[in-house]
């Protein structure tokens, strides 16, 4: 597998994962919001441009990844 | 939670994985779920999203403006606004755009004078108790239509002096706005007493849309109307958006000695504003707010 130089991003993300193009990586925000990271770029403490999407079934609290 | 499912694509976006909290945006168009077959439509621009704020502990705070609109033609621009331990939809009554087709106000006469005499016109022969009855009556909608006149009209008065359970909120431009409706909504509560000038001028088309309007719910306009289990949320946001109508283009009646005649209420509840509550009952303090 071959990765593009510089910061990593979403798409490097589902590459390494394995997961199709465009469907981008689950994530869980304070332990309560699920979501799907669509789109950015990992910057340190924060990622650049990101696209986030509702997972509805991970608007319970207390969902883990 | 009202908004589509992915965040505003927008370039400057920044996520920041270590902050106290996490702003999300969202723009576009989706649906309000209210319980009917045709929920109303919130439209937010990309220039103006709407905010999404996510905390620890599962805290949510939404907020922004959108444009509003109904199945049928009315909008409005709205503040949305969405925090626990309740969330809502606040309406505001600014920009109000309502098709003739759909308006009531075209099918208002002009407003009735207040009647100067307060003579009963019942024949010779109707029992006293009747006669009394219909003095009190009579006596009542004076009494109230005059309070409210001096309240919303002169500026007169203490909020709610002379109508029980009525309160003005001051500077709130939709309550400037309702008594008509307010004032139509007595006349059809008290159409047993036919004294009031004017009265044979109401069509009975709007006699019967108004009590159609009143009858769901019946009393309370101030609060969302849990109904059925869905939100009543279209007749509310139509009744404002009839009101908004209504004191623009019912003119000033030339007749009275301070001014307009057009705020004249006799009814103890005054809308202020619809107010949409997702996913919660409301509470009986704000349902029964004015």
């Amino acid at each position: 597998m071959v990765l593009a130089a510089g910061p990593p991003t979403v798409a490097d993300l589902e590459r390494l994962l394995g997961k199709p193009p465009g469907s981008g990586v689950r994530v869980i925000l304070y332990r309560h919001f699920r979501f799907r990271l669509l789109r950015g770029t990992f910057a340190g403490d924060r990622i650049r441009q990101a696209r986030l999407a509702w997972v509805e079934s991970g608007r319970a609290a207390g969902a883990d990844a | 939670m009202p908004t589509p499912e992915e965040t505003a694509d927008l370039p400057d976006f920044d996520l920041e994985l270590t902050a106290s909290r996490i702003r999300l945006a969202y723009h576009g168009e989706f649906g309000l779920p209210d319980g009917t077959a045709s929920p109303a439509r919130l439209v937010v621009s990309p220039a103006k999203p709407l905010w999404l704020e996510l905390g620890p502990g599962g805290r949510m705070h939404l907020g922004g403006t959108a444009e509003l609109s109904l199945a049928g033609g009315p909008s409005f621009t709205a503040d949305v606004l969405a925090a626990p331990p309740d969330y809502r939809l606040t309406v505001r009554a600014k920009g109000i755009r309502v098709p003739d087709t759909v308006s009531l106000t075209s099918l208002l006469p002009d407003v009735p004078v207040m009647p100067v005499s307060r003579g009963i016109s019942l024949h010779e022969d109707t029992p006293a108790d009747e006669l009394l009855l219909a003095a009190l009556r009579d006596a009542e909608l004076v009494t109230c239509a005059s309070a409210s006149l001096k309240r919303l009209v002169a500026g007169e008065g203490e909020p709610g002096s002379g109508v029980a359970g009525a309160s003005v909120e001051e500077e709130d431009p939709v309550s400037e706005k309702l008594g008509l409706f307010s004032f139509w909504r007595c006349v059809v509560m008290k159409r047993g007493y036919d004294h009031w000038a004017g009265m044979d001028q109401v069509p009975h088309r709007l006699m019967v849309e108004i009590e159609r309007l009143l009858a769901n719910p019946p009393t309370d306009f101030g609060g969302l109307v849990d109904r059925g289990g869905g939100l009543a949320f279209e007749f509310h946001a139509r009744l404002v958006a009839e009101l908004g109508g209504l004191a623009v283009q019912v003119p000033n009646h030339p007749s009275s000695p301070t001014g307009p005649t057009m705020p004249i209420c006799c009814c103890g509840r005054w809308p202020m504003r619809a107010t949409v509550r997702i996913g919660t009952r409301p509470r009986s303090s704000a349902a029964s707010r004015p």
